[in-house]
């Protein structure tokens, strides 16, 4: 097995390949790269970034963008229909207003309650994806004025699952950024990747999954958080708000076959709660979820039981 | 009548003085011998000095001791001695006694520690908000890496 880690999108990122190949090494070499060209292009934190030159022409009209650019906007506009606003990228607003201005590393974690926009004026800018326009045979983006795109949990997703499938092309290959794991295949012997899940309280493992393809993302609201006057503040938003959630769910942890779906899940579920969000988990075939509440109940959907690893040994299935 | 001039001691007197320098050196000898034949007593016999007792002490009679021959003795009681002692058993180990192999202790590598000077220990700052140093990439070989684990983004 080779392996790189290094640090991008303010996050830990590691990339295997499930080879002895020495050829491997300058291919996992170029991953640190393709990371940074990635982060230049979504950054909202960097001000010459595309994405931040976008959000500073809001309203003046079509901006060309580029292709990673294009692709993002297009998943993350998807992941907004398909929950109807509930998890959409117009929510740099109100992240902002949160206390949510600069890269986490950098982010003072106690701030002044100081005067913030009018509420609804967040929730506004929250339901502006509505508004954005994109024309595909220019590849061109129009931004409303009040429109600000973060793509957060999306992008790096994204950029696992891009790294995984180029990787994928060489050897088996896995690509963790920042806890979002995206799998190319099964490994060289045929098994199934082993995967932890980490309790959002401490350092243990809550679970081991196995799994020999997809996305494995989870999102919680136990380490990006920060107090701003006596209240605590997380990355979260539900737009219904404009405010971070206030839910009972600490983390969530799905399985999917795409970054796309496993983003849009996390949230979901965040965002409803642990009694709506299993609720809607149970319905979507293609999903397996575990929910820890903050009383630090784990709830597992009925699909997750197929990916447990201790589960597959004590039924007696393959190993 | 003239009287003879006393010159001196007498003969008597000379026959004493004679003797008691007899039996001084007889008893020197006597206390070189001691000491010789026993251990941690030279500082005894120097310091301890006879007091003069004012009670006479009767003198003892001496008595002719025997002579006897104690290596002799010693000898011969130890020949009765081995005379009723029983004969001494035969050793013969016990049919049973398991067959014990002493095996070559497994060989034991010694892994290389490289001692290297220890790193500076880093001085204390004032806590200041500022971007992390940029990490090098870490490229590895591993045989069976541990699991990656999935959490929140960090």
């Amino acid at each position: 097995m080779r392996l790189i880690q290094f640090r991008a999108m303010g996050c830990h990122m590691e990339a295997r390949l499930d080879t002895t190949d020495a050829d491997a090494a300058r291919l996992l070499a170029r991953v640190p790269h393709w990371f940074e060209e990635w982060e230049q292009v979504l950054s909202r934190f960097r001000t010459d970034s595309e994405l931040s030159r976008l959000n500073a022409a809001a309203g003046q009209g079509p901006v060309p963008v580029s292709p990673v650019l294009w692709d993002v906007l297009q998943a993350a506009l998807a992941v907004a229909k398909a929950t109807d606003g509930l998890v959409t990228p117009t929510i740099l607003p109100a992240l902002q207003q949160a206390g949510y201005t600069t890269s986490f590393e950098q982010l003072p974690h106690m701030q002044p309650d100081i005067a913030t926009p009018a509420p609804d004026a967040i929730k506004q800018a929250a339901q502006a994806w509505r508004e954005i326009r994109m024309n595909p045979v220019r590849r061109t983006v129009y931004l409303p004025p009040n429109a600000q795109l973060d793509f957060g949990g999306v992008a790096k997703g994204w950029a696992a699952e891009q790294a995984a499938k180029r990787l994928g092309q060489y050897a088996p290959a896995l690509v963790d950024a920042g806890g979002d794991i995206a799998i190319s295949g099964p490994r060289r012997n045929g098994q199934p990747w082993l995967i932890l899940v980490a309790s959002p309280f401490d350092d243990t493992d809550l679970d081991t999954i196995a799994s020999a393809g997809g996305v494995v993302a989870t999102s919680g609201r136990e380490y990006r958080r920060w107090l701003k006057g006596a209240r605590w503040q997380h990355h979260i938003i539900d737009p219904r708000t404009g405010r971070p959630a206030e839910t009972d769910v600490v983390s969530v942890t799905i399985i999917a076959r795409t970054a796309l779906r496993a983003e849009l899940a996390t949230k979901m579920v965040l965002i409803l709660g642990a009694e709506q969000g299993m609720q809607w988990l149970e319905l979507q075939r293609d999903l397996a979820g575990l929910v820890v509440r903050e009383d630090g109940t784990l709830i597992p959907s009925r699909a997750w039981q197929l990916f447990r690893w201790h589960h597959r040994h004590v039924a007696g299935g393959e190993a | 009548m003239t009287k003879k001039k006393t010159t001196g001691m007498s003969d008597q007197m000379k026959t004493l003085m004679t003797v008691a320098s007899v039996a001084g050196t007889l008893s020197g000898w006597g206390m070189l011998a001691y000491r010789d034949g026993g251990a941690n007593t030279a500082m005894a016999v120097a310091d301890v000095q006879p007091t003069p007792s004012p009670i006479p002490t009767p003198t003892a009679t001496v008595q002719p001791t025997p002579t006897v021959d104690i290596d002799a003795l010693a000898q011969q009681e130890l020949e009765q001695l081995v005379e009723t002692l029983p004969p001494l058993p035969t050793l013969v180990p016990p049919p049973d006694t398991p067959h014990i192999q002493v095996r070559q202790p497994a060989q034991i590598t010694i892994p290389q520690v490289r001692i290297s000077a220890p790193a500076p220990q880093p001085q204390p700052q004032a806590p200041v908000v500022s971007a992390p140093a940029p990490q090098q990439p870490v490229l590895r070989s591993v045989s069976a890496p541990p699991p990656p684990k999935t959490r929140s983004s960090r």
